[in-house]
Parts: structure tokens; C-alpha cells; sequence
């Protein structure tokens, strides 16, 4: 029983992501799935892993947040500024301080004014866009090739695997990670063994500005360049990752969902890679990126109804 | 209260840092005081007797509005420094819209404006189908307008608009031609598989430089191989479609960028340099974006134009002539632009120097001789000529030392 157990646990978190990439191997063997291929796949998927580590937090909680993307790009923004003056170093600490200075902003928001965190989250990301877009004019800011380091192969793999263990420590291995998920399982049940919601709810957001601050600052050397976006434009960074950590909360059961959250994250990279190697037109790209996405959320939540059902039954 | 101090420390800190980095939006404004402060002396002569009978502003402070997807992007705050300049000269109000994430909402975009009192309204819009309604909304409002960057390419729609008496005509370039130019330069430079990044389909830009694209790959024997399409890529997106483009085509040889302003030429520079790859894979791009003199000296780009910045300033004067009472035409009217293309690190520095850098193309004087209120010799023919004269060489004839 335990061996099976410990197969399944084994098997089930790599099916998805080796499912994905047997299907475009066997459709591209020659274009896709080479070790370049796949090293350049895997440094693809590190910075949206990092903010689905910031978000699952939330996630968990059922807190949305809309406005960590126009998070990352304020941040990023002043950050690349400050890298100008101040090199690597400035870029680092402004972006991260910048980053959880706004996570703490809206979770102050969120908390004192006890709005929706759809709402909230949406609103903050607005006034964050706008703000981006009035800084240093409006303009892009590009960082000098010397700076952006951490943005290539080996260091960002290293910035990667470093935020994972934090994560990993901050979720597992803290009071405020047992009272995340304690909150995370019942809300009720946690405020009655003296576990203060609104101030993990709080935490969370400024917990979540550390992680998209790192992200900030991969995303800025990784690009070369930054520039700020309006019209809600940054809520589409926010989707991937999200992606991600709905793929890592269904792992949960079988791994650690930080773990889940890169594999889901490295499936959808996959996927958008595998469409291109294919050579199929932008548009019909989108289109199967979109029906994977609904594929997965229906099994998911069909599955989950139907253990649901199959316990209860046997409670019954 | 402990909350409320710990939020004022926190929102008195935001400020503080934005304040630090918001130096450079004074730029704009040093920009139009050189400008003037250069002008002032060549205007002394002719000018100053026009200016004299005349004034130097028109009778009215003429609102204009324009429907525009950002002014903070390279090119679309160019283009807004060039109209706010224009009109700080002849003595206009510019209202922007941005608020446009589809076709439909420049329909609300541009009622807002008409609401807001605008005289006239300029309109980059995403789609020929959303202009009747446009037209009819500014015929009840008796609001006149144009349409910037666009031309109208459905002839039903086009017979509906021109239909319209408050339509005063478009300024548009070449779309077609210059992805056809890409494309050519691209198979000049031995490029034959290339891959596109591009725009969602539906943008009438887009669509028409593709199509020239396409044309050109037919006539040249260039294999599409892969294409991204992105209205909204960022420079970490862009240089992730490139990887997936490296990784995928060991075979490329060629990207074509089909819209390069907004950090999306940065992100393929970024990921070019990233795989050493910069000079082997030719990159073809439309649009701008600063940094240019370096990227061509070190062998980033390839073939590169844009520049037409200018583009709102040509239908603007059709709309400021007709609402000073001074109509360059009783219909309305097309008026076709240049791209820029730079070729060496020379046309950037000049481009730089003089088109869309510390000065504007047309000093004060030239803006004012735009329109007949100042200049009665002023006719549509020749608005079209100087639009049609734009390129650096012209920029650097009137304005060079």
C-alpha cells in the first residue's frame, strides 16, 4: 500500500509535464525537446514560477491578486532606474523593497477596508499602472548587459532554486506557512484556535511582495529592458502563474506545491514552445494554450468532485 | 492608529521614491523651451510681421482630442510631445483618450472626448468597421474629425465615412510598402528563414505590413517558419518567443518585427546577444525605439524605419485650419507620410539630433506656416508636400548647423 502510494506520488506530479512533452517530441522530434531546447524551456519557466510562489499564498487562502503584475513592473521600473546609478546592487534591493513596500500596501488596503480581493487587487493594479507610467516619463528603461546577469544561465537557475527553498522554508516550515494553510482549510476553524485571519491575510500579500520583487529583478535582467504598461494590461502576466499554482494545488496531494506550481508552470512553457516549434499561426496558438488550460481545470475539478462523492459515500 | 501611521509611512515613502525618479518629465517641457528659444531668432524676420497683424496664437484656444492607445510607449509619446508642442504654438488645448483596449471602446473613447467639449477629434482606430459609427456620432455631435496612422481600406465603409461633412480626411503611411521593404532588405542581407513577430489579427496596421511581409517572402523565395503573436509582449515575453524561436529553428536567420516599439526590439536584442547569436540572425524591424545609433553600430539591427511620430501633426492641421475658419479643403483629404529608414549610425545620430531628440521636426515657425490663419499661402497641396518631403535629410536641410 505504501509502495503504491509513494509510485503514485512519483508518477502523477511528472505525467502532466511528460505527457506534454511527448506529444510535441513525437509531432517535432527534430525541433523540439533538444537539451538547448529544454535548458532554454527550463529558464523560461523560472521567473513565472516565482511569482506563483508569491501568489500561492494567497491562492491558498482564496485571496486573489490582480495587482502583482503592475507590482512587478513598478518595481521593476525603479529598480532598473536605481541600476542605472547604483549597478546590480540597485537594481536587487530597490526592485525587492519596492516590490513588498506594494504587497504591503494593498494587503493594508485589503485589511483596513475589508473590500472583495478581486476587487481591491484590481483597483491597486490600476493606481500601480498608473503610477508606472508617470514615472521617469513614461519611458522604457533598458539596463546595461554587464548588470543583467542574473538573467542568464547558470544564475538564474540558482536565483530560482534559492526562491524555491525559501518558499519551500516559508510554507513548511513557519508559523506563518501553518497558519496559511490552517486558514487555507477553513477559515472558521482557524479563528476558533485563536488564528488571526485578517493579519495572515495581510502577510500574505506582503510575503508575496518578496517573491514578485525577486521576480522584478529576473524579469529585468532576463529582458534587458522594462517598460510600464497601462489599460490593465499587466493583469495578463498574472495568468500564467496562476495557471501554475492551480496545477500545484492539485499536486499538493501527491508533492509539495511549490514543486507543483514549476511543473505547472514548465507544462504551459512547454506547450507554448512545442506551438512555436510547431509553426503553427500566432492566433491557433492561443487557441490550443486555452483549451489545455480548460482541459486541465475541468479533469481537475471533476476528479476532485468525484473522490468528493466516492468519500462520502463511504462514510455514509 | 497604529495602522493608520504605519500606512502614512509607507504611502510618504511611495512618494518620496516616485518624486526621486520623476526628473526626466521636465524633458518634454526643456524640449519646446530650446525649440522656442532656437526658433525665436529665425522667426524674427517674416514671421514677426505676420505675428504682429495676426497674433501669435489663433482667435480661438481649439480643444482637440485624440484617441490614441498610450502616450507613454516611443511612439506614441513622441507623437503627444509633438502635438502638445503644436499646440502650445498656435495656442490649442490637447485632450488624449487611452482608455481603448478594443475597437468598440474607441467608439465610448470618442464620445468621452466629444463630451468633454473637444472641437475636433483625431482617431487611430483599430478597425474600419467601428468608423460609420464614429462618423455618425460626430455628424449629430458636429464634432469634425480624422484619422491618424489609418486609411480606410473597406470601400463600403470608406463611401459611409467620406459621406460624412464633419470627416476632414486621414494621414496614413504606406503600410503594405514598407513590410514589403522588410522583407527585401531581409533577402538582401541572405536572410531565407524568418521568423515574425507580430500582432493579434484585426489591427489594420499590422495586417497590411504583414501582408507586404508576405509578399515579399513569395517574390523571394523566404520561408516563414514561426510566428508570435502578441498585442501586449513586454521585453522578457519577446526575448522568450526568440529563445523558443533558437531552440526550435536552428535553421533561423532572420526575425522580422512587425511593431518593435514598447521594449519588444530590446527583448530580441536581449535574446540575440543571450545565445551569441547578434549579427548571425539579421533582425528587420518597424518602429523606433531610442538607443538606435548603438544597436546599429553594434550590428543588433539590420533594417530598421519608423518615425512617423509626425503622422497626428498633418491631420491635426487639417482640423485646426478648419476650425479657424480657414479650410485647406472642402473635402476631405488624404495625406500620405514617410517612413524614416535609417541606414548608418550617421542617419541615427541625425535622427536623433534633429528629428526626435532634444528638438522637433517643425520649429515654430513651421507649424504656424502650417496653418492659413498665419500663412494665407498655404494650401493642401503643400501640407502634402511637406509631409511628403519628411525624412531625416529634410529635418537636418532646415534645421542642421
Amino acid at each position: 500500500m505504501k509502495q503504491k502510494k509513494w509510485l503514485q506520488n512519483m508518477i502523477i506530479p511528472v505525467a502532466m509535464p511528460l505527457a506534454v512533452f511527448l506529444i510535441f517530441f513525437i509531432g517535432q522530434p527534430d525541433r523540439f525537446g533538444t537539451p538547448e531546447g529544454i535548458r532554454i524551456m527550463l529558464q523560461q519557466s523560472v521567473i513565472n514560477s516565482v511569482i506563483g510562489f508569491g501568489l500561492c499564498m494567497n491562492l491558498v487562502i482564496d485571496t486573489w491578486d490582480f495587482s502583482a503584475g503592475a507590482q512587478l513592473v513598478l518595481a521593476g521600473l525603479l529598480g532598473a532606474s536605481f541600476a542605472q546609478n547604483f549597478g546590480f546592487a540597485g537594481l536587487l534591493i530597490v526592485t525587492i523593497f519596492m516590490a513588498v513596500l506594494l504587497g504591503t500596501i494593498t494587503g493594508l488596503v485589503y485589511s483596513v477596508f475589508k473590500i472583495p480581493s478581486i476587487i481591491v487587487t484590481i483597483g491597486m493594479m490600476l493606481v500601480y499602472e498608473s503610477i508606472g507610467s508617470l514615472y521617469h516619463g513614461g519611458e522604457s528603461i533598458t539596463i546595461s548587459q554587464e548588470i543583467s546577469f542574473l538573467g542568464k544561465s547558470p544564475w538564474i537557475f540558482l536565483a530560482g532554486i534559492l526562491t524555491y527553498a525559501l518558499a519551500y522554508v516559508i510554507y513548511h516550515h513557519t508559523k506563518f506557512g501553518y497558519n496559511v494553510r490552517a486558514v487555507g482549510n477553513g477559515e472558521a476553524t482557524a479563528k476558533s484556535i485563536g488564528i488571526n485571519s485578517i493579519k495572515i491575510r495581510f502577510l500574505c500579500f506582503v510575503i508575496g511582495g518578496i517573491f514578485v520583487g525577486i521576480a522584478g529583478v529576473l524579469q529585468v535582467s532576463y529582458g534587458g529592458a522594462i517598460a510600464p504598461k497601462g489599460g490593465m494590461n499587466t493583469m495578463g502576466m498574472v495568468f500564467p502563474p496562476f495557471m501554475g499554482v492551480f496545477i500545484g494545488q492539485y499536486l499538493e496531494r501527491y508533492c509539495d506545491i511549490m514543486l507543483g506550481i514549476f511543473l505547472g508552470v514548465f507544462s504551459m512553457t512547454m506547450i507554448n514552445s512545442g506551438l512555436i516549434a510547431m509553426g503553427l499561426p500566432g492566433t491557433l496558438q492561443q487557441v490550443v494554450t486555452g483549451c489545455f488550460m480548460l482541459i486541465f481545470m475541468a479533469i481537475s475539478i471533476n476528479r476532485e468532485q468525484s473522490i468528493l462523492k466516492k468519500r462520502k459515500a463511504e462514510i455514509v | 492608529m497604529k495602522k493608520k501611521v504605519i500606512s502614512l509611512l509607507l504611502c510618504a515613502a511611495l512618494t518620496l521614491g516616485l518624486l526621486a525618479g520623476c526628473g526626466s518629465s521636465g524633458a518634454a517641457d526643456t524640449k519646446q523651451e530650446d525649440q522656442q528659444s532656437e526658433a525665436a531668432p529665425e522667426s524674427a524676420g517674416e514671421d514677426a510681421t505676420v505675428a504682429e497683424a495676426m497674433g501669435d496664437k489663433l482667435p480661438e484656444k481649439f480643444k482637440i482630442g485624440v484617441v490614441i492607445w498610450s502616450t507613454v510607449d516611443d511612439l506614441g509619446r513622441a507623437s503627444a510631445e509633438m502635438l502638445d508642442y503644436a499646440s502650445d504654438v498656435l495656442g490649442c488645448e490637447m485632450v488624449y483618450n487611452t482608455n481603448i483596449s478594443s475597437p468598440e471602446s474607441q467608439i465610448t473613447a470618442t464620445e468621452n472626448l466629444i463630451a468633454a467639449d473637444c472641437d475636433a477629434v483625431a482617431i487611430c482606430n483599430y478597425s474600419d468597421d467601428i468608423l460609420p459609427k464614429i462618423a455618425k456620432i460626430c455628424e449629430e455631435n458636429e464634432v469634425y474629425f480624422t484619422l491618424i496612422w489609418r486609411s480606410i481600406a473597406d470601400p463600403e465603409v470608406k463611401e459611409i465615412v467620406e459621406s460624412c461633412p464633419y470627416y476632414l480626411g486621414n494621414t496614413c503611411e504606406d503600410e503594405e510598402k514598407i513590410g514589403y521593404r522588410m522583407g527585401k532588405s531581409l533577402h538582401e542581407k541572405g536572410c531565407k528563414n524568418v521568423a515574425v513577430i507580430t500582432m493579434e489579427k484585426g489591427d489594420a496596421t499590422a495586417d497590411a505590413r504583414d501582408r507586404g511581409f508576405e509578399k515579399a517572402c513569395e517574390e523571394f523565395g523566404i520561408n516563414r517558419i514561426s510566428e508570435v503573436r502578441n498585442n501586449t509582449l513586454t521585453a522578457e515575453e519577446t526575448t522568450k518567443a526568440v529563445e523558443n524561436f533558437i531552440a526550435s529553428f536552428p535553421e533561423l536567420d532572420g526575425i522580422f518585427v512587425i511593431g518593435g516599439s514598447n521594449t519588444i526590439l530590446e527583448g530580441v536584442i536581449q535574446a540575440l546577444a543571450l545565445h551569441e547569436k547578434t549579427g548571425e540572425v539579421k533582425v528587420a524591424c518597424i518602429d523606433f525605439v531610442s538607443g538606435l545609433d548603438k544597436y546599429i553600430e553594434e550590428g543588433s539591427i539590420d533594417a530598421i524605419s519608423g518615425g512617423h511620430f509626425v503622422d497626428p501633426l498633418f491631420s491635426y492641421m487639417l482640423m485646426v485650419n478648419k476650425l479657424a475658419g480657414t479650410p485647406l479643403s472642402e473635402t476631405c483629404e488624404t495625406v500620405n507620410l514617410n517612413f524614416v529608414n535609417l541606414e548608418s549610425v550617421e542617419d541615427a545620430v541625425n535622427y536623433y539630433t534633429y528629428v526626435e531628440g532634444d528638438t522637433f521636426p517643425y520649429n515654430e515657425e513651421e507649424i504656424r506656416s502650417m496653418v492659413k490663419y498665419f500663412n494665407p499661402d498655404m494650401t493642401i497641396d503643400k501640407l502634402r508636400e511637406i509631409a511628403d518631403a519628411y525624412s531625416v535629410d529634410d529635418v537636418v536641410e532646415r534645421h542642421g548647423e
